[in-house]
């Protein structure tokens, strides 16, 4: 289900009120049902995906905690992992694999064809398999202990705002706040709106707006200049974060409005100074579950600096193989990863105090972001090196295209509003926040911003981009 | 609870005021507009009365001269032929213009993938976006309903500035300056000669193709409107460079003779569409094309519609 849309909008009314009125003991069963019947919205067949890794990891996670030797106890959770990302590969990467293999067999003259099941791809599965193998690794390694009650830990892997493009939760902040008495709070619940509508904010009037003139010039790059190509490519920059920011700020909403509460996705990501401190900023939820269960149990960088090198490269080889089933999401990890080795060897991943030496090298990092989005847009790698060589060498003397500038106009507006906001917040300005200390300003502020969202933001129901994963 | 739903409801109350405010500015701006698509969809929407009125896409908006027209017949003419396009359109700004005074002669110029044919995404936004700021008009309500969505419609009823939702920058820009080059009778000469000769056919439609039920609804309803109400209806094919009718045209074709409509072919006309001179490209009459086919036009008015008239 679309959460900007009219009928979520009515659909939420009734279960916010629904919720509150129900006795605290039955609306944990309350949310499970309405989680497990809004996923089924989207097909009722995924259901069945989500209760396969719900029941599996809910008993692998009994299983093993109730095994003390090391030795049974890792090969318990191995197994118990494994299956639980067996759906994940066979949706996911059963098609991409299948393909490799059979394009490999084809250069030595043999045939194969066999059947894969992308097509049937159940919303979100990346994002509520790695939270289930994320509690069930946490139990193994006694971080958490271990939840009996079926239909608290059925919720705490199904909860419908995060579900279908996260914030990957942890057993340790999620489970507490399911467990305990939850009273109705006014500030909570005024964070909750506040959240939504930025939410709505960035996705209808930026995001959507963006995605208006990247498709246009991505689906027919060669006939643009480089320049239009180099404006398509920071156009998508803004476009995947604020798409991506605006979903997690209305599932941050929405939580905070059942009294919930949500870990934060984003800290101003496109004001990194170094691509290490662009991963502490964006997708902080898959950063984390990354550096708990991959980068850590390598070694992390507690090793030789080679193996700490490796460690990064392979974890994030595993980011991209998680974004998708494509060589593009595993180049663009991959390039990820070797930009961070090399901070790591210059010494570049630690912040500078210099005002001017930051601001050239949040610039840089910004670039060489961007130009990792443009790889991670095209459908191949093909694609992505002629997008690439058409932004160096595309040049018509300079000529700019003009088709779906007014598009960029509306966006710009957007992305102004933002900017003052992120940098407000990054460079503490307190003229802001003393505009905001009323609440009358308040309130003028929340009604312009849903005023510009009728003016300008496209309003006709396009999905969030993470839901692909 | 009770406090937050207080707050709640005063936020929405102030809302409504608000959009209903900078609704009724925006209104303001529209009614004022000194040119452009804003001034152009106000004349049509409020103040349009014309004998003959010109209907369709670019190749309307381009190819019809309505002072050759005119002149040629003594009545008043207007084009109201918009970019990109059609029926659904055409209907809406019919039923405007029908508000004031029924045209005694109305000519479509037919564009088979405006008109009636399945585009893909079936994505009907750029035909209505320009009806939304008259949504308190009956008639665009009734095309609001067939061909957008019920979420949108929604919006539609309960928000002022939702009207004129992605027309902001023109709507301004057109209050402060007179620009385009459209001229007051809705006629967008084209001033640019193609160079090339070509010996290519070109009928510039494809040959497979499925009927959108939606833009068919309206281009019929247009149909029975006018034969209801005594208007002269006239479908069109302006003439494209070495075009051919292609099988696309055929339900528009079968649709004339349903009715009883007389269906102009003017696709390969002799003198005109063999001639480059006379186009910008390759289904685009220039100015100079524009004057000899709105010559063309004025004669066969005159044959058919000079004694009703």
């Amino acid at each position: 289900m679309n959460y900007i849309s009219l009928k979520f909008l009515i659909i939420f009314s009734g279960i916010f009120a629904c919720y509150w009125m129900l006795p605290q003991k039955v609306r944990n069963f309350y949310l499970l049902v309405v989680s497990y019947i809004l996923y089924m919205l989207w097909k009722p067949t995924f259901a069945i995906t989500l209760l396969l890794v719900t029941m599996v990891t809910y008993l692998g996670a009994r299983l093993v905690a109730q095994i003390e030797d090391a030795r049974p106890r890792k090969l318990m959770i191995t197994v118990f992992v494994l299956f639980s990302l067996a759906p994940l590969v066979l949706f996911k990467y059963s098609g991409f694999i299948n393909k490799n293999i059979s394009s490999l067999l084809a250069r030595l003259g043999w045939s194969v064809g066999m059947p894969t099941l992308e097509w049937a791809v159940p919303i979100g599965i990346s994002f509520f398999t790695f939270q289930a193998i994320g509690y069930l690794l946490d139990v193994y390694h006694r971080r958490c202990e271990v939840e009996t009650n079926v239909v608290t830990y059925g919720l705490f892997v199904s909860f419908f705002p995060q579900i279908t493009s996260g914030p990957i939760s942890t057993a340790g902040e999620l489970m507490p706040q399911l467990k305990s008495f939850r009273e109705f709070s006014y500030t909570q619940a005024v964070q909750g709106l506040r959240c939504v509508l930025l939410g709505v904010f960035l996705k209808t009037v930026i995001a959507d707006r963006a995605g208006i003139y990247v498709d246009t010039v991505f689906d027919n790059f060669m006939k643009f200049s480089g320049v239009n190509c180099f404006i398509a490519s920071v156009t998508y920059s803004v476009q995947i974060y604020t798409d991506f920011f605006g979903y997690s700020l209305i599932a941050i909403g929405i939580s905070k409005l059942l009294g919930i509460n949500l870990i934060n996705n984003f800290n101003r990501p496109y004001l990194a100074d170094s691509v290490t401190d662009f991963w502490r900023r964006w997708h902080i939820s898959l950063t984390r579950w990354l550096k708990n269960h991959v980068y850590i149990p390598l070694g992390g960088s507690r090793c030789s600096k080679m193996r700490n090198y490796l460690n990064i490269m392979v974890t994030f080889l595993v980011s991209g193989i998680w974004h998708g089933a494509n060589w593009t999401f595993i180049v663009w990890g991959i390039l990820h990863g070797m930009c961070q080795v090399i901070e790591r060897f210059f010494g570049l991943q630690k912040s500078s105090q210099n005002k001017i030496v930051r601001f050239v090298r949040v610039i840089i990092t910004f670039l060489v972001v961007n130009f990792a989005w443009s790889v991670f847009r095209s459908p191949d790698m093909s694609t992505a090196y002629k997008f690439l060589r058409q932004i160096f060498t595309g040049y018509k003397g300079l000529s700019v295209d003009l088709t779906g500038f007014d598009t960029l106009v509306y966006m710009v507006v957007g992305v102004f509003i933002l900017l003052m906001y992120e940098l407000s917040r990054e460079y503490k300005f307190v003229v802001v926040d003393k505009i905001l200390s009323t609440e009358y300003s308040r309130f003028v502020v929340y009604l312009m911003l849903v005023i510009l969202v009728l003016a300008i933001g496209v309003l006709d129901g396009s999905s969030f981009i993470y839901v692909m994963f | 609870m009770k406090f937050f739903l207080k707050k709640l409801c005063m936020f929405m109350l102030l809302l409504f005021v608000a959009d209903f405010a900078v609704g009724k500015v925006f209104d303001v701006f529209r009614i004022h507009a000194k040119g452009g698509s804003t001034y152009q969809n106000e004349y049509i929407a409020n103040k349009c009365i014309t004998d003959i009125l010109i209907l369709g896409s670019s190749r309307a908006s381009h190819h019809y001269d309505p002072s050759v027209i005119s002149g040629g017949l003594g009545f008043s003419c207007y084009n109201a032929g918009k970019d990109g396009c059609g029926m659904i359109l055409d209907y809406a700004r019919f039923a405007m213009i029908a508000e004031r005074r029924y045209p005694k002669v109305v000519i479509c110029d037919i564009a088979p993938n405006f008109d009636y044919i399945v585009e893909k995404g079936k994505d009907y936004t750029k035909y209505i976006g320009q009806l939304k700021p008259y949504y308190e008009k009956e008639v665009v309500r009734e095309v609001m309903d067939g061909a957008s969505t019920a979420e949108n419609n929604i919006f539609l009823r309960l928000s002022h500035v939702y009207r004129y939702n992605s027309r902001i920058m023109p709507l301004i820009v057109d209050s402060l300056v007179s620009r385009g080059n459209t001229k007051p009778d809705g006629y967008l000469p084209l001033f640019g000669v193609m160079e090339t000769e070509s010996s290519s056919k070109n009928n510039g439609k494809k040959d497979d193709y499925q009927i959108d039920s939606v833009k068919f609804f309206f281009f019929e309803k247009l149909v029975q409107e006018c034969k209801k109400n005594g208007v002269t209806l006239i479908f069109a094919v302006s003439p494209i460079y070495r075009g051919e009718l292609s099988e696309s045209y055929r339900p528009a074709m079968e649709l004339a003779q349903k009715y009883n409509i007389p269906f102009w072919n003017c696709i390969n006309v002799e003198g005109i569409s063999d001639d480059n001179k006379l186009f910008q490209d390759m289904t685009h009459m220039n100015k100079d094309g524009a004057k000899v086919y709105s010559e063309m036009i004025a004669m066969k008015l005159k044959n058919i519609v000079g004694n009703q008239m």
